[in-house]
């Protein structure tokens, strides 16, 4: 079958009148003006979709810019049936390639998704500059207090630096930290990068006795040991990065104003942080059952009114960044038999941390 | 469909030009695949989004019967960006998140915001010009490719230029500057082997920017004073409430602030926008009126108000479906283009060879870290 078709040879933008011809090789091609050319069937393009009762423009792989429009539907009809890849549709090729593509993307993105957020901050952590750790500190610290008092801190205070040294008494292994008491009217401690930890005034005020705050000091202290903070901060750092990646460079993501909202630790670090807790309490003789009444405690709280906090994120209880389960209570056990508890506090200190804030 | 051919035979044959945008369907299906894929990708897919919509549009761009033809390839313009991401915005974005903790350093960061700010003012004529240059090689008009022969660092610094003396003159020096980039960007346009052209004055430009920057600065001290006027009774509110209300009261209070706040810029940017639009519109009807092809000059009837419709239309189409139907609205530009330019002349087809030009291998990539292209 051959029939007249218009030939553009991609170096003229003139028409030339041809005659298109399927033979045995491919598509012929030859006209007054245009030189006999045949274009291999697996080589031929379909300039946009094929439509029943349009023009059909061709183009070839061999042949940038030439292109060739044909009219006639019979023509067409069969060229389709030849090179059925020109009609489109389904395409087992190009289906699977599409495929291909997307797990690629899928794993890429999961590959990276998992590096930013669990793999890298933790390894991070420990090799972040010590300079730059307490800057971290200072602006979590900073949105933290929130404005809030400053009653205290493990440097100037005796009951506090007591508190502190007790809790790591004698173990070269405890990492070092500072210890503030903020005046914020909710029960909570934080441990913050740059190695210090935060407790509350309304902690200590309901706490029943001072190894119920050793406990949770000795939880936080796990935070700092295994850097938990910091890795957060990464992990912030991390998804903010990627975001601005993902949007070319634009957008900027509240910075540092939701920092709080990310020292909410998963469940894995908080049982990190009891485990090394219940390790420590054992290695300085303090009564784990402290903790575990200080837990019990936050239970019951929780149970009379929920977890409050603000709009934008302020300060919230201990339940919320710390849940505490019946899981995490029931591990904690007793010294074991032969070991005597030996006191926290001297009943002047225990005194005089319950009215730190004045 | 029956199609009509021009010239066939013999050379030297004038021919008048008409340009018309013929719809097709398989816009729709591009736009929700595109969006998913958008999605599904972190947004990674758009260059090959932007791509497909590109190709539906120019096929449906007819010139003389004849659809113009796309050529780019999605992964051009990924590569484009991954080039200009790993030289440019990779190491500024490392560096200010580092300099953003060390203590000190508040000078340096200080120091490299804004060298950045600079580099982008510096280098948006640059985006422009690359993003027209890669467009104009993918484009095909009866096998033939479009062409942008000069060189982008003196565009771009024409632009940097024209961006400054903007600045100082207040606004003033801008018709002739806009006149002075688009003869620089038209007289460097080729398709194939034929120059486009491009002669005038900026005179004429001058009535309407006098006009509108007359209006635009009354309504921004009207606005300006209205919107103080609202927002100092608001700051009464608010202060009140910071000093006997509960947390949640504040809260909520700023939160009323801020949307107040943006509302109010909302307004006066939509106002400024349409008062501007008045003199676009003369200014591309103008502009058109100073391209020739050969010997076709083009006129362009664009108007203030159909801008408006146009441009507010489009954004409302964005916003309300979350951007899904950003095609439709490229869709509605190109067509408002083509619905009103016409040519006038004629244009020896048959003599136009193919552009010598060299083909780059990337696009865009300036372009799309600046987002300056608007389709």
């Amino acid at each position: 079958m051959r029939v007249d078709a218009r030939f553009f040879d991609g170096e003229i933008a003139r028409d030339h009148v041809a005659s298109a011809e399927l033979v045995p090789e491919g598509l012929a091609i030859e006209g007054i003006e245009v030189s006999r050319r045949v274009w291999s069937l697996s080589g031929l393009v379909a300039i946009s979709p094929i439509e029943a009762g349009r023009p059909v423009r061709l183009g070839h792989d061999s042949a940038p810019g030439a292109r060739l429009v044909i009219t006639d539907q019979a023509f067409v009809r069969e060229l389709v049936g030849r090179a059925p890849h020109l009609a489109g549709g389904f395409n087992v090729r190009k289906t699977g390639r599409w495929a291909a593509i997307i797990a690629v993307c899928a794993l890429i993105t999961a590959g990276i998704l998992y590096l930013t957020l669990s793999y890298a901050p933790q390894t991070l952590a420990f090799v972040l500059p010590e300079s730059w750790r307490h800057t971290l500190g200072d602006q979590v610290e900073a949105t933290l207090a929130g404005g809030a008092k400053l009653c205290a801190t493990s440097t100037s205070n005796m009951a506090l630096a007591d508190l502190a040294s007790r809790v790591a008494q004698g173990d070269p292994e405890a990492p070092l930290f500072e210890l503030k008491v903020y005046d914020i009217d909710i029960v909570n401690a934080f441990a913050l990068p740059g190695d210090r930890i935060v407790l509350t005034r309304k902690l200590i005020e309901t706490a029943g006795a001072p190894e119920e705050v050793a406990g949770v000091l000795a939880h936080e202290m796990g935070h700092v040991y295994h850097r938990h903070a910091e890795a957060q901060m990464v992990r912030a750092m991390g998804i903010e990065l990627l975001l601005k990646i993902a949007s070319g460079g634009g957008g900027d993501l509240g910075g540092l104003a939701g920092l709080l909202a990310i020292l909410r630790y998963s469940r894995d670090a908080e049982r990190e942080a009891d485990s090394f807790a219940l390790d420590q309490l054992k290695k300085v003789a303090i009564d784990p059952l402290g903790l575990k009444r200080f837990f019990e405690r936050m239970m019951k709280l929780e149970g009379d009114r929920g977890s409050s906090g603000g709009i934008f994120g302020t300060v919230s209880d201990m339940m919320s960044t710390h849940p505490v389960t019946k899981e995490r209570i029931d591990a904690i056990k007793p010294l074991p038999e032969g070991t005597a508890a030996r006191p926290v506090l001297t009943d002047a200190d225990w005194a005089s941390l319950k009215k730190i804030c004045g | 469909m029956a199609f009509r051919t021009f010239g066939t035979q013999g050379s030297g044959s004038e021919t008048p030009i008409s340009i018309e945008y013929i719809d097709k369907p398989g816009l729709g299906q591009i736009a929700l695949l595109n969006a998913l894929l958008f999605v599904l990708t972190l947004t990674i897919y758009r260059f090959w989004a932007k791509t497909n919509v590109r190709r539906h549009i120019w096929s449906c761009v007819h010139i003389n019967g004849e659809p113009l033809e796309y050529t780019g390839r999605g992964i051009e313009l990924f590569l484009g960006f991954l080039i200009v991401f790993g030289l440019f915005i990779l190491p500024l974005l490392v560096l200010v998140f580092v300099l953003q903790f060390t203590p000190g350093a508040e000078v340096a960061l200080v120091l490299i915001q804004s060298a950045a700010a600079i580099f982008i003012l510096l280098f948006w004529g640059m985006a422009l010009y690359r993003a027209r240059r890669y467009q104009l090689s993918r484009t095909l008009w009866r096998g033939i490719r479009g062409a942008l022969v000069g060189s982008s660092l003196s565009y771009s610094l024409l632009y940097f230029g024209a961006t400054l003396l903007s600045f100082i003159t207040l606004g003033w020096s801008t018709p002739a500057m806009n006149l002075n980039l688009q003869e620089r960007m038209t007289g460097d346009m080729r398709f194939g082997s034929m120059p486009f052209r491009f002669k005038g004055r900026a005179g004429p430009l001058y009535g309407p920017y006098a006009v509108c920057w007359v209006i635009s600065l009354f309504a921004l001290i009207i606005l300006g004073g209205l919107l103080g006027f609202a927002f100092y009774g608001m700051f009464d509110e608010v202060f009140a409430t910071e000093r006997t209300g509960t947390d949640t009261s504040r809260d909520f209070m700023g939160l009323i602030m801020v949307i107040g706040i943006l509302l109010g810029l909302l307004l006066f940017w939509t106002v400024y926008y349409m008062i501007w639009a008045f003199y676009v519109a003369r200014e591309m009807s103008i502009f058109a009126s100073y391209t020739t092809l050969d010997r076709a000059r083009f006129q362009l009837d664009a108007t203030g108000g159909s801008l408006i419709w146009l441009i507010l239309g489009n954004i409302l189409l964005m916003v309300f479906t979350l951007g899904i139907a950003t095609p439709f609205a490229q869709q509605r530009l190109v067509r408002y283009l083509c619905d009103r330019l016409s040519a006038h002349g004629t244009v020896n087809v048959n003599e136009i060879m193919q552009s010598r030009e060299v083909v780059g291998r990337t696009g865009e990539g300036l372009a799309d870290a600046f987002d300056v292209s608007w389709i």
